[in-house]
C-alpha cells in the first residue's frame, strides 16, 4: 500500500492528481443495481464504480467524509441555490481511512459509494416493501447482452434480506 | 508527482509572450471518463467516483470533486460499432442540460423518426467536463 499523505486541508482536485499519478486503478466486479421508487416505470439503473475512485477508497486518506457530499447536496436543493459556497467540506475535513469492499469506515467503500452516488430515498428504504430496491451484485450476476434493457427489474423473488441478484 | 509547490501567477516564455496560469487553472479539464462494452465497464476517468447506466443508450457520470454550479461545459462523445446494425447516419450523441447537478452529468445516444425519440445504447462513450470546482 502507498503511503498516502496527509491530505487534510488539500484541495480534493489536487489529492486526486496525486492518486492518478501514485495509485494503479483498481477494477472492480461489484455492481449496484437499484430503482427509483419515485419512478417505478423506468428500468433498473446500474451503478459502476470507477477504478480510480476504489484504488483511492482503499488506500484511505484521500476522500472526505460521505456527510460532506450531503451536505452539498442538501445546499444544492434549496430553491434559491446558484453555486456551492462550502465546498470547503470536501477538502478541509478529515479525510476517510482505508477501505475495502466490506470492511473499514462506513462498513467498507461499496457502503460508501451507495451513499455518495445513490439518493438517500433509495438506499434508505432499499427493504421496504414486497421487494428490494437496491441490490449488491457481481458483474457475471447481471444479464449477459443489453436485450430488453428497458425492460430489466430487480427480481421480485429476492427477499429483502437478500443480498444477490437473481 | 511530488508534493513541493511551484507558486507562480504567470507563466513566460522567452520569445512568444506570457500566460497568466489561472488560464491553465480554469481553462483545464475537470472530469473525464471513458466508458465501453455498451455502457457496462468504466475503463479509465479522472475526478469520476463511478457510473450510471441509466437504461438503453442513457449514460451517467458521478463526480468526486463536485463542479461549483451546473453551468459547466459538458462535451459528450458516443462511438459506434460499425459492425452492428443500426443506421448511424441518424444516430446522434446528446449531452443532457436537464438532468444535471454538479456531482452527476448525463447523456444519451439515439435517432428521431418521424415524431419518435429512441435511445441506442453505444460501445464507447467518452465524457468532459470544464468549469469551475466546488
Amino acid at each position: 500500500m502507498t503511503v498516502t499523505p496527509q491530505f487534510q486541508g488539500v484541495h480534493l482536485f489536487d489529492r486526486l492528481c496525486w492518486c492518478k499519478e501514485n495509485l494503479d486503478g483498481v477494477q472492480s466486479d461489484i455492481r449496484i443495481v437499484f430503482e427509483d421508487p419515485n419512478d417505478m416505470d423506468a428500468p433498473a439503473k446500474i451503478l459502476v464504480p470507477d477504478p480510480n475512485w476504489v484504488s483511492a477508497a482503499e488506500n484511505g486518506g484521500v476522500l472526505p467524509p460521505v456527510e460532506s457530499y450531503w451536505e452539498l447536496a442538501k445546499d444544492e436543493a434549496q430553491p434559491d441555490f446558484v453555486k456551492h459556497t462550502r465546498g470547503y467540506l470536501l477538502h478541509n475535513t478529515e479525510p476517510v481511512g482505508p477501505m475495502t469492499e466490506t470492511t473499514g469506515p462506513y462498513g467498507g467503500w461499496v457502503n460508501y459509494l451507495i451513499m455518495k452516488d445513490i439518493s438517500p430515498s433509495i438506499w434508505q428504504k432499499w427493504n421496504e416493501g414486497n421487494k428490494p430496491k437496491m441490490v449488491i451484485c457481481r458483474k457475471d450476476q447481471l444479464p449477459a447482452t443489453r436485450e430488453w434493457r428497458n425492460a430489466w427489474k430487480i427480481s421480485e423473488e429476492l427477499a429483502t434480506d437478500h443480498n444477490i441478484a437473481a | 508527482m511530488a508534493l513541493g509547490k511551484i507558486k507562480a501567477d504567470t507563466l513566460e516564455h522567452s520569445t512568444a509572450g506570457s500566460l497568466d496560469t489561472q488560464y491553465v487553472v480554469k481553462g483545464s479539464a475537470k472530469f473525464w471518463m471513458s466508458v465501453s462494452s455498451n455502457q457496462t465497464s468504466l475503463d479509465d476517468s479522472f475526478n469520476c467516483s463511478s457510473s450510471t447506466d441509466v437504461a438503453t443508450g442513457q449514460l451517467a457520470g458521478n463526480l468526486t470533486n463536485s463542479m461549483s454550479n451546473t453551468h459547466y461545459a459538458q462535451n459528450s462523445e458516443m462511438m459506434a460499432g460499425f459492425a452492428a446494425s443500426v443506421n448511424y447516419a441518424r444516430w446522434s450523441p446528446h449531452t443532457e442540460s436537464g438532468n444535471r447537478s454538479t456531482s452527476q452529468c448525463r447523456g444519451t445516444a439515439g435517432y428521431e423518426e418521424g415524431s419518435t425519440t429512441a435511445f441506442e445504447d453505444f460501445p464507447y462513450a467518452q465524457f468532459t467536463i470544464n468549469g469551475d470546482l466546488a
